[in-house]
């Protein structure tokens, strides 16, 4: 039966160190103050380093990455691969990434949302197969473009206009889009290429 | 608005930035088109292989030295060499780990300051205890005439001072260290730019960089003109012209030039050059004045 501290950082250590995880869950699903604060501890050290990046969001994300421990440890996602408090280290970095990445409004692979009666209803098979593989398939067809197109679609993807893109590349306006599409299409190619040549990670 | 004039403005009509007017006809268009629709699939496809990053899943496994789930490793290593964000996010996530790893519960050993500390304040005491041991010469007597107990008194106080001022140094090192290890508000951030463009060398050849009394880390923001795609080196020299630092992996980020970030203690009150290479080739060169607030 593990020891249950009573008081102050101390008795915190205490019960870090001779609770087993399954019980400073139950503890914490149970509201007990200490093992919550000390579980909260946890999170707010995790998603220290992201503090400056995320500024003035970074209190909300915290308290999002809290609402995510509950809904995680509630529905017992947790299985014990890693020790209780890696494991929510890692949910707590993996947060403050996605919040960072929207917050930061770099170039997006989903630009803005149009209206659903202007796109395709069925997907392609290419679609289908991004679903699968889909970080493997885009990371391999992206590194197989020229300079070129990734500086040209990168712009494109920060929302600069048309006319933006041709001052900054010095070309007209005209053989910009024709350049945008034809490296639409080799990208394309890559990835038809790449989702038929499945690999297995190797770590 | 025909077929090819739309299939030619998709990307920027997915990224939002089209003219209203041009946004509206190509909007048009597609509702009743439906090749230009299935273009667009094309288009949506483009962007998300453009736009692909590392999924914050591998980024962790990575930090976490962990097999990738996802993807090859060789893949994630070569896209990590050529995408300034993800690298910049993996380092926030491996500093993450690190402050895990500091949570751990630690032994009962002290400090590596506090030991050093501990190790300086012990030197008077082993100091004293071999000259009696010489002066006993292994006799067990000890007898000392006045000026030896002088000398010998003056030595001992040298020493404790030592000692005193490796304490302070010791305390002021683990207050540095402490303050290292968790986050830095008003980290001072300093734009400058390489001596061929006029932007500010119009006004002055010197970027002038003014470091507050309490800065402990100084973020040179290096406006590059000619930044490679791939990592430079860099070197960093004082006015003697001797190297103060040099390094490498100086990736360019998005819009171009880089980041570097300087402890304040390796650029005391001088000039400096800093300059940027590859493969030997140099690519900008910044000239600096470094001057403490006082």
């Amino acid at each position: 039966m593990a020891r249950v501290a009573t008081t102050g950082a101390r008795s915190l250590r205490g019960v870090e160190v001779t609770a087993s995880d399954a019980e400073l869950i139950a503890r914490f699903l149970n509201g007990d103050g200490e093992t919550v604060e000390l579980i909260n501890g946890w999170t707010v050290r995790a998603a220290a380093p992201f503090r400056r990046r995320l500024d003035s969001e970074w209190e909300d994300v915290v308290q999002e990455v809290r609402l995510e421990v509950v809904r995680l440890l509630q529905s017992g996602q947790y299985r014990g691969e890693a020790s209780l408090r890696t494991y929510l280290w890692q949910v707590t970095a993996h947060t403050c990434l996605d919040a960072l990445r929207r917050f930061q409004r770099r170039p997006s692979a989903e630009p803005v949302d149009l209206d659903a009666s202007i796109v395709a209803r069925d997907p392609s098979p290419l679609a289908r197969v991004l679903d699968r593989e889909r970080e493997r398939v885009l990371l391999a067809a992206l590194e197989s473009m020229s300079r070129e197109c990734r500086e040209l679609w990168n712009m494109v993807l920060s929302g600069l206009s048309y006319r933006e893109v041709s001052l900054r590349l010095g070309v007209s306006e005209g053989a910009l889009r024709v350049r945008a599409h034809r490296c639409r299409q080799r990208v394309v190619a890559a990835l038809g290429c790449n989702a038929l040549s499945p690999q297995t990670p190797n770590g | 608005m025909d077929c090819q004039n739309v299939a030619e403005r998709l990307p920027w009509l997915l990224a939002g930035s089209l003219p209203p007017e041009e946004d509206r006809q190509a909007r048009a268009h597609l509702a009743s088109c439906a090749s230009c629709a299935k273009e667009l699939e094309d288009v949506r496809l483009a962007a998300q292989a453009f736009g692909a990053h590392l999924s914050a899943d591998s980024l962790v496994e990575l930090a976490w030295d962990r097999p990738l789930s996802r993807i090859d490793a060789d893949l994630a290593q070569r896209h990590l060499e050529s995408c300034a964000s993800c690298a910049e996010e993996l380092v926030l996530i491996r500093e993450s780990r690190r402050l895990e790893a500091q949570a751990r519960p630690r032994a009962t050993r002290a400090p590596v300051v506090w030991r050093w500390g501990a190790l300086a304040a012990s030197l008077p005491l082993a100091f004293v205890a071999g000259v009696l041991w010489r002066a006993a010469g292994g006799s067990g007597d000890v007898t000392f005439n006045g000026a030896d107990r002088e000398r010998l008194e003056t030595q001992i106080a040298d020493l404790r001072a030592e000692a005193r001022r490796a304490q302070e140094n010791s305390q002021a090192l683990k207050q540095q260290i402490d303050r290292l290890a968790g986050p830095q508000p008003n980290v001072q951030v300093v734009e400058i730019f390489p001596d061929s463009l006029a932007l500010r060398s119009a006004r002055s050849s010197q970027n002038l960089v003014v470091v507050e009394a309490d800065s402990a880390w100084v973020v040179l923001l290096l406006g590059a003109e000619n930044a490679p795609a791939g990592p430079a080196a860099v070197e960093v020299r004082n006015q003697a012209g001797e190297v103060v630092w040099r390094g490498s992996g100086l990736k360019p980020g998005p819009l171009g030039g880089y980041t570097l970030g300087v402890p304040s203690v390796l650029l005391p009150d001088g000039r400096y050059t800093i300059a940027t290479s590859r493969q030997e080739q140099t690519l900008d060169r910044y000239a600096l004045e470094v001057r403490r607030k006082q």
